[in-house]
């Protein structure tokens, strides 16, 4: 297990305490503490799970619902009632937005009876980012405040399967009006194109003002204030969800031989077999490895994209 | 006349406020599904009548009705076979062969109905009703959605056959699918199961009326209620297998011996060894598992023909096997053993297909000498022992069956137990057993009339009781698809329910070009993608087994250059424990190496563009 950014010698150490398993890697200067996440073990139904929810992280029981939220720093355990396959996700909140399931708001294991439901869970997981909710339907992206009864529907022919992205009022989506996969946005209310070229632009995810996206090519970043774009090139075909955080994205990166996970700050989480599905936020990264969830925090903070 | 007006109007007024009562669960495009499919296996089954009856029949004289539908259905799958060879089965083809059919009723056919109880055929109503519903349901059964569905559907869209290495169930002999796909296309979805459902209560019906002439009218009453109190019989009614079909092929080749007169000089199809010959025939084209039933009924003709005569009993074989050998010779014509997907797998690769060793109770003596408790008694319906279930009083009656059978020497006794041993030898599953089930409930029957009172009333209630454990399983399946059958719930909905990996089939029928080629690896619904497939799974997932075997890390490559632009696939995990009789090496050459090469050449090469679970969809992007 190897953490690529000039703490190369600490791998070896990192590997042999967390094969050990069980207990967090006492932070050496440098090198990221490992904390196995056992009680998220369980495979997902929707393999874009276990995801991080600010203090907590959320995953999967037997049932292979997202039924179950851990707290980082504590270790309390919820067990999450009426559990769903493919909630969305955000600081403190779980929410599947149809009547069999609701609004989790950690640590309460019952659903919120005043949240707002919807007769159609759409076509792809939702997103949220706490406050404001979108989902991906037949004919268009419907976004809402979990405190409103109003529902906007705006105009748009999100892809399946992948989830559409939501922090404060920039929403982006997969879109495939034009045949193939490419990057929408609502700015200013109204759906402007981001990403249209000929390559299958997916895996969309918002941060502050930046949107990013996966394509054949790489990790593409774009920042609606400045209009800045950025680029890294990797191949990032195998991920399943792209992370974004505080400007950093962290992608699975196919290495010729098996899974890594990469950043756009370059770095990296490398080793024997497959490391998937990460979620940034912060300091900390969630990855599975060989199908075991862990959680890395690291070594410095203030990471940005290059 | 008045009267018989008014009663017109009754039934019309009744059935209009029925139907169109307020609170009625079904949806009028429910109805117009049900109406199509009805209107589908009903000029079938009167095309098949009509044909049958003029091949049979000679001016004047009376044609069993039963033997015309089967005789007529056996002949249209025979006969759509070259059409289908050729390319050529289609809208045109099917109206042809069908218009044919009935234009067989203009030279007005004498026809003799099966007789039988009321209580018969109150049992075949009351029952007919989940069949019903089961049959109108969108299919989610496994083998209807790999093979028996997704054959004929894959026939009527391309127009002709399919099979070999990657397709092996479509070198199968199909003169029962071959009527699926044309029933397919007149009646749409719901129309081969509706026709399978007709094909089962003239099935029922004939029993019935066959062991009552032998036993008598409660004998024959017994009979019915031994297959109809049998899970493993009810739960095919409305499902459109092949099993059924077999059956009614082999009751009707017993028939047909039974009739068989060493003085009789009559030749041609409607003599009794013609007849013979024909059911003989199409039961084994229909399937190969009713060999041992076709075995034990030629030894009834045999023994009533006389044991010198081996020359007529070798040509009545020959005859026979007419009806299957144009299927051999297509497989031979297109490079595959004649006997292909059971035999002539590359001897390089380690495939065998369908390993008796994987199911059953065990293979030792002891095992087989307690078969019969354990099929009936210990057989559960979802576990690879069996995979079914039989009434206990099919169990009950077994002694007094040696006892009459032996006394008698009856013939009848030692045909039952040839298709019992043949299938004994198989795999054990239940529903191989059911093309003989007709020998094994008439010979019940016997001995049901060789006892008295306190032995007919504990068959009845050892038939009682069983119900529960027999039918429960059934009506509850069958409850649960209801209210899709009646449009109550979308057909979207129970799909997602009850078929696995459905989330991935309906991004693929969404979501890719309309001329899109799909693999299906490991992963069985091929029924339900709307696109051209390729693969698909068969036993123990053979074909993908075949594919990344044969291939290595080029099977990608080589799906491309098949013009395979996405692919279906599932994680399977083959357990060591369902695999016993194998060594680890074998295990993991020939099952786990397979799963494992394609997911990584998947990761390698392949996008992942949709995942639920087990199910992945990757496109294969040019390189």
């Amino acid at each position: 297990m190897l953490w690529h950014r000039g703490f190369r010698k600490q791998g070896l150490r990192v590997l042999i305490l967390t094969l050990l398993g069980g207990v967090a890697l006492a932070a050496a200067p440098g090198s990221p503490q490992v904390l196995p996440l056992p009680w998220l073990d369980g495979p997902c139904t929707d393999p874009r799970y276990p995801q991080l929810a600010g203090e907590w992280a959320v995953g999967c029981g037997p049932s292979g619902r997202v039924d179950r939220a851990l707290h980082l720093e504590t270790r309390r355990t919820v067990q999450l009632e009426q559990a769903a396959t493919s909630p969305a996700v955000a600081p403190g909140v779980v929410y599947a937005p149809t009547r069999e399931h609701g609004l989790w708001r950690l640590p309460t294991p019952e659903v919120d009876p005043s949240a707002p439901l919807v007769p159609l869970e759409g076509i792809a997981p939702p997103a949220t980012d706490g406050e404001v909710v979108v989902l991906s339907l037949e004919a268009g992206v419907q976004v809402f405040r979990l405190d409103e009864k109003v529902r906007r529907t705006h105009q748009a022919r999100p892809a399946p399967w992948y989830p559409p992205a939501v922090e404060g009022d920039l929403v982006a989506w997969v879109d495939v009006r034009e045949g193939n996969e490419d990057v929408w946005a609502l700015v200013e209310g109204s759906p402007v194109p981001v990403a249209t070229t000929s390559l299958q632009e997916r895996h969309v995810a918002v941060s502050g003002d930046e949107v990013a996206w996966i394509d054949q090519e790489g990790v593409h970043g774009w920042n609606r204030v400045t209009g800045e774009t950025w680029w890294v090139e990797t191949d990032a075909h195998t991920s399943r969800r792209l992370s974004l955080s505080e400007g950093v994205a962290c992608w699975e990166a196919w290495n010729g031989l098996d899974v890594d996970v990469a950043c756009s700050d370059g770095s990296s989480w490398t080793g024997p077999g497959h490391q998937r599905g990460p979620d940034r936020q912060g300091d900390q990264l969630l990855v599975v490895d060989r199908g075991r969830a862990l959680l890395l925090v690291l070594p410095e903070q203030g990471l940005t994209a290059p | 006349m008045i009267r018989a007006l008014l009663g017109l109007v009754v039934l019309a007024v009744g059935l209009a406020a029925a139907v169109l009562q307020q609170g009625q669960p079904w949806t009028w495009e429910a109805v117009l599904r049900a109406l199509q499919g009805l209107f589908g296996a009903l000029v079938m089954g009167a095309s098949a009548t009509g044909l049958g009856a003029a091949l049979l029949g000679r001016s004047g004289r009376e044609v069993a009705a039963v033997g015309a539908f089967a005789c007529g259905m056996g002949v249209m799958g025979l006969g759509l076979f070259p059409v289908a060879w050729l390319g050529l089965l289609g809208p045109w083809s099917i109206g042809v062969v069908v218009l044919a059919g009935l234009g067989c009723w203009l030279k007005r056919p004498c026809l003799r109905w099966p007789r039988t109880s009321w209580v018969v055929v109150g049992m075949v109503l009351v029952w007919s009703v989940p069949g019903l519903l089961d049959a109108l349901s969108p299919p989610v059964d496994t083998d209807e959605i790999y093979q028996h569905l997704a054959l004929p559907r894959l026939i009527w869209e391309s127009g002709g056959l399919v099979g070999g290495f990657l397709q092996p169930d479509g070198s199968r002999p199909l003169p029962v699918h071959l009527v699926w796909t044309a029933v397919l296309g007149i009646g749409g979805e719901a129309g081969p199961k509706l026709l399978h459902l007709l094909w089962a209560v003239v099935l029922v019906l004939f029993v019935g009326d066959l062991a009552g002439r032998r036993a008598g009218a409660g004998a024959g009453t017994f009979a019915v209620a031994l297959l109809l109190g049998s899970y493993t019989f009810v739960r095919e009614l409305g499902l459109a297998y092949n099993n059924l079909p077999a059956a009614l092929w082999v009751v009707l080749a017993l028939e047909a011996a039974l009739a068989v007169d060493p003085d009789d000089e009559t030749r041609g199809l409607g003599s009794a060894q013609g007849r013979l010959a024909l059911f003989a025939g199409l039961a084994l084209a229909s399937k190969y598992t009713a060999v041992s039933a076709v075995a034990g009924v030629y030894v009834v003709a045999w023994s009533r023909l006389g044991w010198s005569r081996v020359a007529r009993m070798a040509a009545l074989t020959g005859m026979a096997l007419v009806w299957v050998a144009p299927w051999w010779l297509r497989n031979v014509a297109e490079g595959l053993h004649p006997f292909f997907p059971y035999l002539g797998w590359p001897q390089d690769i380690p495939l065998h297909f369908m390993m008796s060793e994987k199911y059953g109770a065990g293979r030792g003596p002891l095992d087989f000498l307690l078969l019969p408790w354990n099929m009936t008694v210990v057989a559960q319906t979802d576990s690879f022992a069996f995979l079914g279930r039989i009434t206990p009083a099919a169990l009950a009656v077994a002694p007094a069956v040696l006892v009459v059978g032996i006394r008698r020497r009856d013939p009848l006794l030692w045909c039952a137990a040839v298709a019992f041993v043949g299938w004994a030898m198989g795999p054990h599953w239940l529903r191989y057993l059911l093309p003989a089930a007709p020998l094994l409930v008439i010979c019940a029957a016997d001995g049901y009339r060789s006892l008295g009172s306190l032995g007919r009333g504990a068959l009845w209630l050892a038939w009682g009781l069983g119900l529960p454990a027999n039918l429960g399983p059934w009506l509850v399946d069958v409850v649960d698809r209801a209210p899709a059958a009646v449009g109550a719930e979308a057909r979207s909905e129970l799909l997602d329910r009850r078929v696995h990996g459905y989330g991935a089939v309906r991004w693929i029928n969404e979501q890719t070009p309309e001329d899109a080629t799909v693999a299906l690896l490991f992963a069985w619904p091929t029924y339900h993608v709307e696109r051209r497939t390729l693969v698909g799974s068969v036993e123990d997932h053979i074909p993908s087994r075949y594919l990344v075997l044969r291939h290595g890390s080029e099977t990608l490559q080589h799906l491309q250059a098949l013009g395979v632009r996405y692919v279906l696939t599932q994680r399977v995990h083959f357990l060591e424990k369902s695999y016993p009789f194998l060594s680890d090496v074998e295990l993991k050459r020939g099952f786990l190496a397979p799963v494992e090469l394609l997911q990584e050449d998947l990761l390698a090469d392949g996008v992942l563009v949709y995942e639920e679970g087990r199910f992945g969809v990757w496109r294969i992007d040019p390189r």
